[in-house]
């Protein structure tokens, strides 16, 4: 076990990555509350399976053209990305086997297109894979600003406009009634989760970035009274968990994407552990 | 309201149209499922849209409100018209957190302004007034996954008056329901309808005390391209819902007639037949 002031001494090492985790953390807890209210947990792993897609058929492309519409690999994620989240949100709302059935076609397609064409590149495999998960330890400073410039940006758009999204998200024929303009509010709110998952697994990887968009939200879906307070205290408990992974990593020389992945899943359980122990002591009480 | 001069010199006042069908075509893709409609729903009156599941309600209704594009004939609609909604009681995430007092507050939330992040000032007078209307005021800061399926079907509708509505629309609203429930409902209707000028449209395909309370009725079958509509006795008067024996399933009341007051206005044709 490594010395924990060591790991206050060495900051300036650690700051990007940890920051990193912070903020995607942040950003995916809070979004990860529409997620699972809409019943769409695996969403981001078949959105983190269209982005790995999006990367490789950029630099697919980038082998057949220089034209100035190619993509660079981390738009041509969020384009991908943008598309298949949109797509799938605008077909999901009543049928849960229309939902399932597109969220499987989509993780396949993204696994499957990313394998053929991973194959017709120059890159080595690892080479590609570093460029689709990142590396976690070592964020490089240019992508910490990638996903502090997208963070900040879909964490604005979601503070503003949190009553809209909560209008179209849970009374889609209700805000329809009362003119909210659905259609926009559903394209914003694909397009923050795609940034959001993009960038996220560009810095973190695909694993940690499943666990964040879900576990932290669940808990704060389970300990909140109000929406409002369930979007805030996704986005503490996803920034708490980001840091806490990222520590826990170094003191035992862990992954730390899977370190990140195994700190969400101990907060789940210790709320839910919580509320069942209130429950109790209610019980008796009553 | 307008005014009509009738035969020696009175002047009568007519209940505004809200809204209004003409030859109305609704349908999936460009296929038809039902013979044009022509309607108009006009202030004062209790509309009720029956038929058996799968029989074009719920495309009638998202067609009335918007989500959906008629595939033939127009709307007309009164300038700015506000319509209060309550959805199908399955349509909501019980899972979502909020208070009562935040579902009925969501009913506020309209047009562009939704994206600025707070509420204007004045609203949490309408949240509770809407909520008293709705005899829901006791529940204001309870948890809405902790209440009875009746007490949740008041939330909703305080959601829906919050925004003073002219129209009022509830899709199943007492499908969830034990007889007692259900007949709080419509007697929480009825008040509100007596107390405000606004119409009602209620769909159901239980039809005992909406056929009792019902000024107006659509009674629509998809897979005999039937569609009777008009003020309640000539609709219960229609060969086809005769045929039907529907008037077994409701009170003698509802058979024998408009006799709690509120009384049907003007007359829709008797539509439809079968296509």
């Amino acid at each position: 076990m490594n010395d924990a002031s060591l790991f206050f001494d060495s900051w300036e090492l650690f700051e990007p990555g940890v920051l990193a985790g912070v903020i995607v953390g942040a950003t995916l807890g809070l979004l990860g509350v529409y997620v699972v209210l809409r019943r769409l947990v695996f969403l981001s792993a078949a959105v983190g399976q269209t982005a790995s897609f999006g990367v490789v058929l950029a630099l697919y492309l980038a082998t057949l053209s220089s034209a100035w519409w190619v993509p660079s690999p981390a738009v041509g994620a969020v384009l991908v990305t943008f598309a298949g989240t949109l797509f799938v949100a605008r077909r999901t709302r009543r049928s849960e086997v229309v939902r399932d059935g597109l969220l499987g076609g989509m993780f396949l397609l993204g696994a499957a297109g990313t394998v053929l064409l991973g194959s017709h590149l120059p890159q080595e495999m690892h080479e590609i894979e570093a460029l689709l998960h990142g590396v976690g330890v070592s964020v490089e400073p240019s992508d910490l600003t990638l996903v502090a410039a997208l963070g900040g940006f879909v964490l604005f758009v979601h503070a503003l406009g949190w009553r809209a999204f909560a209008a179209v998200a849970f009374d889609p024929i209700g805000a329809q009634v009362r003119r909210v303009p659905v259609r926009v509010v559903d394209i914003a709110l694909a397009l923050t989760l795609a940034l959001a998952i993009a960038a996220g697994i560009r810095a973190l990887g695909a694993l940690p970035v499943f666990a964040l968009s879900i576990l932290p939200s669940l808990a704060a879906i389970r300990l909140a009274r109000t929406l409002p307070g369930a979007l805030v205290l996704g986005a503490l408990l996803g920034a708490a968990t980001g840091f806490i992974g990222y520590f826990v990593a170094f003191l035992f020389d862990l992954p730390v994407g899977a370190s990140q992945t195994a700190v969400a899943i101990l907060v789940a359980l210790l709320v839910e552990l919580g509320r069942a122990v209130v429950g109790l002591a209610r019980g008796r009480e009553g | 309201m307008s005014a009509a001069r009738i035969p020696g010199g009175a002047v009568a006042e007519t209940p505004a149209t809200l809204i209004a069908g003409r030859r109305l075509a609704i349908g999936w893709g460009d296929r038809a499922i039902l013979p044009p409609l022509d309607f108009a729903i006009r202030e004062g009156e209790l509309w009720g849209l029956v038929g058996r599941n799968g029989s074009g309600k719920s495309t009638l209704m998202k067609t009335l409100l918007g989500s959906a594009s008629p595939l033939g004939g127009t709307i007309d609609m009164r300038p700015g018209l506000r319509i209060g909604y309550v959805p199908q009681r399955s349509e909501w995430e019980a899972a979502v957190p909020a208070r009562v007092i935040d579902i009925a507050a969501g009913g506020l939330d309209s047009g562009w302004a939704t994206f600025l992040p707070f509420r204007p000032r004045g609203s949490k007078g309408k949240v509770e007034a809407a909520l008293a209307v709705a005899d829901a005021a006791d529940l204001a800061t309870r948890r809405y996954a902790t209440l009875s399926e009746g007490q949740k079907q008041r939330v909703w509708l305080a959601r829906a008056l919050v925004s003073d509505p002219e129209l009022l629309v509830l899709d199943e609203p007492t499908s969830a329901l034990d007889t007692a429930a259900e007949r709080a409902v419509f007697e929480l209707l009825g008040r509100v309808l007596a107390q405000r000028r606004i119409a009602i449209l209620i769909a159901s395909h239980q039809l005992g005390l909406l056929f009792e309370r019902a000024t107006h009725l659509f009674y629509i079958e998809r897979e005999a391209g039937v569609a009777a509509i008009g003020p309640r006795a000539e609709v219960l008067a229609h060969p086809i819902v005769r045929e039907r024996n529907l008037l077994e399933l409701a009170s003698p009341r509802a058979a024998g007639g408009l006799t709690d007051g509120a009384a049907a206005t003007g007359s829709e044709s008797i539509q439809g037949g079968r296509s």
